[in-house]
C-alpha cells in the first residue's frame, strides 16, 4: 500500500514539475534580498497576519478542518476505554490536518510563482529572511485551530464516564506540534525545492517516516513492539500492554524532539539565504534538541525502573489494591481497581447458580488481575504480551513467572470487548472463569499459554452453562462462538475469528457448548435442581456430558455431543 | 543631463540570453519626468526595464539607480524601497479583494503602521479610480481594473522611481486619459519610465524618447525631436507607392507614405508613429528579429 501511495505521489509530482517547467517564463528573475542589517524586521508581524488569512483561508487547510473533527470523534471513540489511548488518539488525529498544513503553506509559499507574481514581488523591498519569517509565525493560527478541535474532542469524550486512567496532555500536545512542525515542513520545502510537486512528496515523507517509525516491528527495524525506537515517530501510540506502569512514554521528551524538530526545519527554511548567526544559533539548538531528546527517549531502561516492572509483573501482590467480598479475595492494579465492582457481579452470579456447598471444601476463590497471555494489538492480530513490553524487562521474565499455574481466576486487564471483531461480552469471558474453578476445570492458561481440552467432560459443559447464564449477553456470546466454530468445521472453540482468546484454561469442545447452550434453554431451577442431587458426580472428570445431558433430559438429537462426544475424559485433570 | 539630475544610469550594461543579445552595451541615462521607452517586440525595452528595477542583473556594465548599485544586497534593497514597478505581466492573487492584494503589496514595502497602510491603500485606488471596487476580488474585474491594480501597487508610497513596462495595455480611452493624469502628476517631481507601444501615450506624456531596437538604442531625444527627424520623408498621395518604405490607407481615403516622396505626392506633417517608422524601418508591434518572441525581451 505504502508502496502504491509513493509511486503515485511520484507520479503526481513529475507531472507537476514537467508542467511547470514549461510555464515558467522568470528564468534569472533577481528574487526578494536576502540577509541584510537594513532589515526591518517590523514588516514581520503584519505581514505573518496577513500570511496567517491566507493559510486558514486555504482549500487545503480548510479540508483538513473539516476532516479533523470526524477523525478525532473517531479515534476518541474506536480507541480503547483509556485516557492513555485517548490521549495519543488525539494525536494521531491531528496527523491529517498536519498533512494538508503542509500543502497549504507550501502552496501559500510559493504563490508568487504559481501566480506570476514573482516579478512584481521580486521588486519589493521586503527580504526573503522576512517573509519567511513570517510564513513560518502563521503556525500560531493552524495550532490555535488544532488545539480548539482537539479540546472540542476531549469535551465530547469527557461525556464518556466508563475512561479510565487519566487524560496525558503531553500525548495529546505532540499533535499540535505536528501542526506546527507542518508549517515549517510546508516553508521549507517551498524555499528550497519551489514546485508545488515537492510539497506533495514532502506529506508523502512524513507519511512513511511515520509509518516507519511507528511500527518498529517490520522492516528495517525488527524490533519488539515496546522497543522506545518508536518514538522517533512523529507520534508513538501506546503499546498493547494496557496498562500504562508498563509502558515507558517519555512525554516530555517526546515534545522536546518534536519541538527540536520544528526549530530544525524553521532553521532550513531560514537557511536558504544563507546561513547567518540567527540561523545558525536556530538550527544548532533545533539540533541539539532534537538529538538529545531523541536520545533520552529512546534509551533503555534504568535498572531501577525494570526492576520495578518485573516486580509489577511478578510480585503483583506488591502493587495490586485487594479486597475480600463474600469470601472471595479480588486484587487489581491501581487503573483497573475500579473493575472490581463489576467482577464481583459477574462472580456472585456465577456461584448463586451452583449448589450451595459446591466450594464448601475448596481454598477460598482467588480473582487476581494479570495480562492476557495473548491479546489483540492495534492491528487487530494476536501478539504475545512480553512483545508491547520495554525489551529489557522482556527479557527478564518467563511465562512460568508471569502465569504462574495457581488455580486462580485471572481477569486480564483489558475488559471484555472486542473493538476488531465488534463484540462485547459484558463479564462472560469471567464468569467462565470462576465456573471453570468452581467445576475443578483450570481457570486461566498458564505458562506459555497452557491450556487443557475437556471435550467430553461434563463439568466443561457445566462451566459454560454457568458463565453464560450469569453473564447478560452470555447466552448470545456462547452461541456465536459455537457457531464461528462449527460452522468452520472445527470441533473444538478457538476464538479464530475474534481480537484474541479469552483467558480461559480450557479449551472446550463445540459439542459440550452445544449441550451447554441446550442446557440455557432450561429453567435454571431445574438445573440446579441436577447438580444439588449430585455435585461431586458432575464435576468429576470421569462423568461425560452426554451422562448429564441425558440426566437433564437434553434431547440427543438436539446435541453433536450425544452422537460423538467421548464419555471419556480428555486432557485437563 | 547632469549626474545630479540624473535618478538611472546604465553604463555598457549588456545582457544576453543564450546566444540573442537583448541588450547590447547600452550607456544612458534617466532623470525626473517621463521617459518613453519605444521599441518593437523583443527590442529589449522590458530587459532594460526589468533591469532598473532590480529584477534582472546584466551581465556586464556599471548601473546605479537612485544612487545605488544595485548589484549590491543594501543597495538594491534600498532602490526597491524607493521604487514602483509594473512589470510587463504582473499576475495577480485571484482570490483577494482589490483593498487585500494592494494592502499586501503596501506590507511589502514595508508600510508596518495599520492606519497609515490602509489610508496609502485607499489613496492609491481613488487614484487610479478603483475607490468602488475595493472589496472585489481581483478575480472579478475585467483585464482593464486588474491592470490598474497594477498601477495603484506601483503607486504605493509615492516612489521616487515608477517603472511602467506597457501598463496602458488593455485601457479603455477614458482610463488611459486617467492614467496620464496619474503618471504626469508624478513625474512632476520624480523618475518615471514607461515602456509603450502606444506612441501617442509618448507624445501625450514623454519629455522624452529612447528608441530600442536589437539591444541597442537608436534614438534618444525629445519626442519632437523624433517627429523633426521624420520631416520632409512623410507624405499623402491619391494612390499606393511600391516605392515607399511604408504606406497604408487613411481614414481620408489617401495614402500616407513614408520614405522619399512619390511622384505626385504631398509633403504631411509628421507624427511620432511616422518617426519611429522610419527609424525602425517597419511598424510598430512588429519583431526585429528572427529571435524575437510575442513577449518582451
Amino acid at each position: 500500500m505504502e508502496l502504491i501511495v509513493i509511486a503515485a505521489a511520484v507520479f503526481l509530482v513529475f507531472r507537476l514539475i514537467s508542467r511547470r517547467a514549461v510555464v515558467s517564463d522568470n528564468a534569472g528573475i533577481v528574487g526578494p534580498v536576502g540577509w541584510n542589517p537594513d532589515t526591518n524586521w517590523r514588516v514581520l508581524r503584519p505581514l505573518a497576519r496577513a500570511e496567517m488569512k491566507r493559510v486558514l483561508r486555504h482549500p487545503a487547510f480548510i479540508v483538513g478542518v473539516i476532516l479533523t473533527p470526524l477523525i478525532l470523534v473517531l479515534a476518541a471513540t474506536e480507541s480503547e476505554n483509556t485516557w492513555r489511548s485517548v490521549s495519543a488518539g488525539i494525536a494521531l488525529a491531528l496527523v491529517p490536518l498536519g498533512w494538508m498544513t503542509i500543502i497549504a503553506t507550501n502552496l501559500v509559499a510559493l504563490r508568487p510563482k504559481r501566480t506570476g507574481t514573482e516579478e512584481l514581488f521580486a521588486a519589493l523591498p521586503a527580504p526573503q529572511p522576512t517573509r519567511s519569517s513570517a510564513l513560518l509565525a502563521t503556525l500560531i493560527a493552524p495550532v490555535a485551530v488544532a488545539a480548539v478541535l482537539a479540546i472540542g474532542c476531549l469535551a465530547f469524550v469527557g461525556t464518556r464516564d466508563e475512561l479510565r486512567g487519566s487524560f496525558a496532555w503531553g500525548d495529546s500536545a505532540a499533535g499540535l506540534l505536528i501542526v506546527a512542525g507542518s508549517v515549517c515542513v510546508g516553508v521549507a520545502v517551498a524555499r528550497w525545492l519551489p514546485n508545488a510537486g515537492f510539497g506533495l512528496l514532502a506529506v508523502v515523507a512524513t507519511i512513511v517516516i511515520q509509518a516507519r517509525f511507528l511500527d518498529v516491528t517490520t522492516w528495517p527495524w525488527d524490533r519488539s513492539e515496546g522497543d522506545p525506537l518508536r518514538f522517533l515517530a512523529f507520534i508513538a501510540e501506546p503499546t498493547d500492554v494496557r496498562d500504562r506502569f508498563l509502558e515507558v512514554r517519555p512525554s516530555g521528551w517526546h515534545l522536546a524532539y518534536l519541538g527540536g524538530l520544528v526549530v530544525v526545519m524553521a532553521g532550513v527554511a531560514l537557511a536558504r539565504e544563507g546561513i547567518r548567526r540567527p540561523v545558525a544559533v536556530v538550527l544548532s539548538a533545533g539540533v541539539l534538541v532534537a538529538a538529545g531528546a531523541g536520545w533520552m527517549q529512546t534509551r533503555p531502561l534504568s535498572p531501577g525502573r525494570e526492576d520495578a516492572m518485573v516486580s509489577y509483573l511478578t510480585d503483583p501482590g506488591i502493587h495490586q489494591i485487594c479486597e475480600t467480598s463474600a469470601g472471595v479475595r479480588y486484587c487489581a492494579y491501581p487503573d483497573f481497581a475500579a473493575d472490581v465492582t463489576e467482577w464481583r457481579t459477574r462472580v456472585d452470579a456465577t456461584l448463586k447458580l451452583l449448589p450451595t456447598g459446591a466450594v464448601a471444601n475448596r481454598d477460598p476463590l482467588q480473582v487476581i488481575q494479570r495480562p492476557a497471555i495473548i491479546a489483540s494489538n492495534e492491528n487487530c492480530s494476536a501478539q504475545a504480551f512480553e512483545y508491547g513490553l520495554p525489551p529489557g524487562v522482556a527479557a527478564r521474565l518467563s511465562p512460568a513467572e508471569l502465569w504462574p499455574a495457581d488455580n486462580h481466576v485471572h481477569p486480564p486487564f483489558d475488559e471484555e470487548s472486542f473493538p476488531c471483531s465488534g463484540r462485547d461480552v459484558h463479564g462472560f469471558f469471567l464468569a467462565v472463569q470462576t465456573a471453570a474453578w468452581a467445576t475443578g476445570l483450570p481457570p486461566a492458561p498458564h505458562d506459555d499459554n497452557q491450556r487443557c481440552t475437556a471435550g467430553g467432560q461434563a463439568r466443561a459443559a457445566l462451566a459454560l452453562w454457568a458463565g453464560a447464564a450469569a453473564s447478560p449477553d452470555g447466552a448470545r456470546t456462547l452461541r456465536d462462538a459455537t457457531a464461528d466454530a462449527s460452522n468452520g468445521g472445527a470441533t473444538m472453540i478457538t476464538f479464530a475469528e475474534w481480537d484474541d482468546p479469552p483467558m480461559w484454561g480450557v479449551v472446550y469442545a463445540v459439542a459440550d457448548a452445544e449441550t451447554a447452550l441446550a442446557m440455557l434453554d432450561l429453567p435454571v431451577a431445574e438445573v440446579r435442581a441436577t447438580l444439588d442431587r449430585d455435585w461431586n458426580r458432575w464435576t468429576n472428570a470421569e462423568t461425560s456430558t452426554s451422562t448429564l445431558a441425558r440426566e437433564l433430559g437434553i434431547d440427543a438429537g438436539r446435541t453433536t455431543l450425544a452422537a460423538t462426544a467421548a464419555p471419556a475424559p480428555a486432557g485437563c485433570p | 543631463m547632469t549626474a545630479a539630475t540624473t535618478t538611472v544610469e546604465l553604463a555598457e550594461v549588456t545582457k544576453s540570453y543564450g546566444s540573442t543579445r537583448a541588450l547590447d552595451a547600452i550607456t544612458v541615462g534617466f532623470g525626473r519626468g517621463v521617459t518613453g521607452v519605444l521599441g518593437p517586440n523583443g527590442a529589449g525595452k522590458t530587459t532594460l526595464l526589468r533591469i532598473v528595477a532590480t529584477v534582472l542583473a546584466p551581465d556586464s556594465g556599471a548601473l546605479r539607480v537612485l544612487g545605488e548599485d544595485p548589484a549590491e544586497v543594501r543597495g538594491r534593497l534600498s532602490i526597491r524601497r524607493r521604487l514602483g514597478y509594473f512589470p510587463q505581466e504582473p499576475g495577480y492573487y485571484a482570490n483577494l479583494t482589490t483593498f487585500e492584494f494592494v494592502d499586501y503589496i503596501a506590507i511589502l514595502k514595508e508600510m508596518t503602521v495599520r492606519r497609515l497602510r490602509h489610508d496609502e491603500v485607499r489613496r492609491v485606488l481613488a487614484q487610479v479610480g478603483l475607490s468602488d471596487a475595493t472589496h472585489k476580488r481581483i478575480k472579478a474585474l475585467s483585464g482593464g481594473m486588474r491592470r490598474r491594480v497594477i498601477v495603484a501597487q506601483a503607486l504605493l508610497g509615492d516612489p521616487e522611481l515608477l517603472v511602467l513596462d506597457e501598463p496602458a495595455a488593455g485601457l479603455d480611452p477614458e482610463q488611459r486619459l486617467r492614467f496620464r493624469e496619474t503618471v504626469s502628476a508624478v513625474a512632476e517631481r520624480h523618475t518615471v519610465l514607461l515602456s509603450t507601444h502606444q506612441t501617442e501615450d509618448v507624445t501625450a506624456l514623454c519629455q522624452r524618447v529612447v528608441v530600442i531596437d536589437g539591444g541597442r538604442i537608436l534614438h534618444d531625444a525629445t519626442p519632437e525631436a523624433l517627429v523633426e527627424a521624420a520631416r520632409g520623408r512623410v507624405w499623402l498621395a491619391d494612390r499606393a507607392d511600391p516605392a515607399a518604405r511604408l504606406s497604408w490607407r487613411t481614414g481620408t481615403g489617401q495614402h500616407r507614405l513614408i520614405g522619399d516622396p512619390p511622384t505626385g505626392a504631398t509633403l504631411a506633417e509628421p507624427a511620432l508613429e511616422d518617426a519611429y517608422l522610419l527609424l525602425i524601418g517597419r511598424p510598430v508591434g512588429t519583431g526585429s528579429d528572427a529571435a524575437g518572441s510575442s513577449r518582451g525581451r
